[in-house]
């Protein structure tokens, strides 16, 4: 029971990683139907801006993190700008193979700038193991949750709340409407990539942290983890975004800890296919025929 | 106050629009007839913006709008109800009111749905609702307030009465009636054509993209061709 609960709570962190990530895929896919293969290199250069900034300038957790958050909400929206926007009524398809040659040119560019070995990312805060009711929760793992949940609740108070957050959701839902509006769908698709982009930031330094090590290709496998967990909870749905990347996140601890550490991406890819079998449109998802 | 001059409106090689000319005087309920496909939304999306016109001029009080962005159009005070509403399903009632302001400044907007909210009660007590829940003539209903959020001066609305019973629709049309009593031009496309020209103090009729025929309200209600055609009289 013990080790069960253990692993709960670490898989909890690990899922609040890829909560942060999905939200940003779910976002980008709510507004313009692209599901943007070059989410999870954004989080890699947020963690690679927290190796830097961190190690040049020696500034505290907060600073590395809200400045990854700015420098990657800028790159999202100068990505968004010259590869996707001149792309908005070509094909779907054609956004999509762009977004995965983003990826490979922010994968390559790192690798090619800095070099493609692992690094280690500073240690700003030291490690403390804290005993509850006899299980393990080091100050990392509080930490990065609390930061994950916090970053959550903004975000759901921007999109609930603000004018430019209703203006997502318009936008989302009815691009020619909005515009009629007097909304400009360009500005709005920017803030989306924004705000989406600053989240994988945040989760780019906070896996700094937790895991230690960073390097080019970092994004690859959380990224696509992070898209799994967007569909299991329904593309397009912030909260489902949100639930998806805790699920994901536990399950794939849960496996490891019985034992079965070889499977754990298996698991993942098994979720999806079976999700999509039984509940194609997640578990938050609106069903098609809502749309009219 | 509104000038169309030969304008002309494509969809790749379809002419959906040829060489159409009218106006708008300020003060004025102007509507416009025409069959299905006659190129009726077609004018009115290029007014807004979204569509772009292939040739022609668009004069808003001395303003050409063919080159003007749909969101500098709203902001030249010209606001569109569309065909079918296309309220926003999802968003709240007053959430989609909040849309159609959002160009404004928060005092004006805050205005503005204060004088919504008392002209159209139904929406104040269902502003916290899903727009989806409401019936298709509240949000009718919803669709025009969400327009006046803007403030126009001229109000472009397409095809109001679609769908709705005839209580709803009379009522759609006392409000049309009632808003242009308090200063709002309003360039008005219909099916209903005779209840449109009821209401209107000029008309044009549209056939296959090209103006048949223009007068008052009145001549065109007792055009013999009008009738025919469009009224359902022989
Ligand atoms: N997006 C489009 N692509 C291609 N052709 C279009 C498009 N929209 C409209 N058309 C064509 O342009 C012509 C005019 O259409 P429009 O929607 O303006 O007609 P309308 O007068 O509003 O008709 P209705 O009364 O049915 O609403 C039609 O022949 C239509 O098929
Ligand atoms: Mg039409």
């Amino acid at each position: 029971m013990d080790v069960f609960l253990q692993q709960l709570v670490n898989g909890l962190s690990l899922g609040s990683i890829y909560a942060l990530l999905a939200l940003g895929y779910t976002m980008v896919y709510g507004i313009i139907k692209l599901i943007n293969f070059a989410h999870g290199d954004i989080y890699m250069i947020g963690a690679f801006w927290g190796y830097y900034i961190i190690n040049t300038y020696h500034v505290d957790f907060f600073v590395a993190l809200v400045s990854a958050m700015v420098v990657t909400a800028i790159l999202g929206m100068v990505i968004e700008f010259l590869a996707y926007r001149p792309l908005r009524k070509a094909p779907r398809i054609t956004a999509l193979i762009t977004a995965i040659g983003v990826s490979y040119f922010l994968e390559n560019g790192m690798s090619l700038l800095f070099g493609a070995n692992t690094r280690d990312f500073p240690q700003i805060i030291t490690h403390k193991t804290l005993t509850f009711m006899g299980i393990e929760i080091s100050n990392i793992q509080v930490l990065i949750l609390c930061t994950s949940i916090f970053l959550m609740i903004v975000l759901q108070i921007i999109v609930k709340k603000t004018k430019m957050g209703i203006a997502m959701r318009a936008v989302a839902i009815d691009p020619d409407a909005a515009e009629l509006m007097g909304i400009n769908s360009n500005h709005v698709i920017s803030f989306t990539f924004g705000l989406g982009s600053a989240l994988a930031g945040a989760a780019g330094v906070l896996i700094g942290l937790y895991y230690n090590s960073i390097d080019p290709m970092m994004g690859m496998v959380p990224g696509i983890k992070a898209f799994v967990a967007a569909v299991v909870g329904g593309i397009g749905s912030i909260p489902g975004a949100a639930i998806g990347g805790f699920v994901i996140g536990t399950l794939e601890t849960l496996i490891q800890a019985v034992g079965l550490s070889a499977y754990k991406d298996a698991a993942v890819y098994i979720v999806l296919i079976l999700i999509l079998i039984v509940l194609p449109t997640g578990l938050l998802g609106k069903s098609a025929k809502e749309k009219v | 106050m509104l000038k169309v001059d030969n304008l002309t409106v494509n969809y790749g090689a379809i002419e959906a629009v040829k060489q159409v000319s009218f106006n708008v005087n300020q003060g004025e309920i102007v509507t416009l007839i025409g069959a299905n496909g006659a190129g009726k939304s077609t004018i009115l999306k290029t007014l807004s913006g979204v569509k772009k016109a292939a040739s022609g001029q668009i004069t808003f009080l001395d303003t050409d709008l063919t080159k003007l962005s749909p969101s500098k159009i709203v902001q030249a005070k010209i606001a569109q109800v569309p065909e079918g509403r296309r309220i926003f399903a999802g968003l709240t009632v007053r959430e989609n009111l909040q849309m159609g302001g959002f160009l404004e400044s928060k005092k004006d907007k805050q205005a503005q749905l204060d004088y919504i909210f008392e002209e159209f009660p139904i929406l104040a007590e269902r502003q916290g609702q899903d727009a989806a829940t409401l019936s298709g003539g509240e949000q009718q209903m919803l669709a025009m307030g969400r327009a006046l959020m803007s403030q126009p001066k001229l109000l472009l609305l397409d095809e109001p009465s679609m769908g709705l019973s005839p209580i709803f629709i009379e009522k759609t049309f006392a409000i049309i009636q009632k808003l242009n009593e308090q200063g709002t031009t309003i360039l008005l496309i219909e099916q209903n054509a005779k209840t449109a020209l009821k209401i209107a103090d000029r008309g044009y009729v549209l056939a296959n993209g090209k103006i048949k025929l223009e007068g008052t309200g009145e001549e065109l209600l007792n055009n013999e061709a009008v009738q025919h055609t469009y009224l359902g009289m022989m």
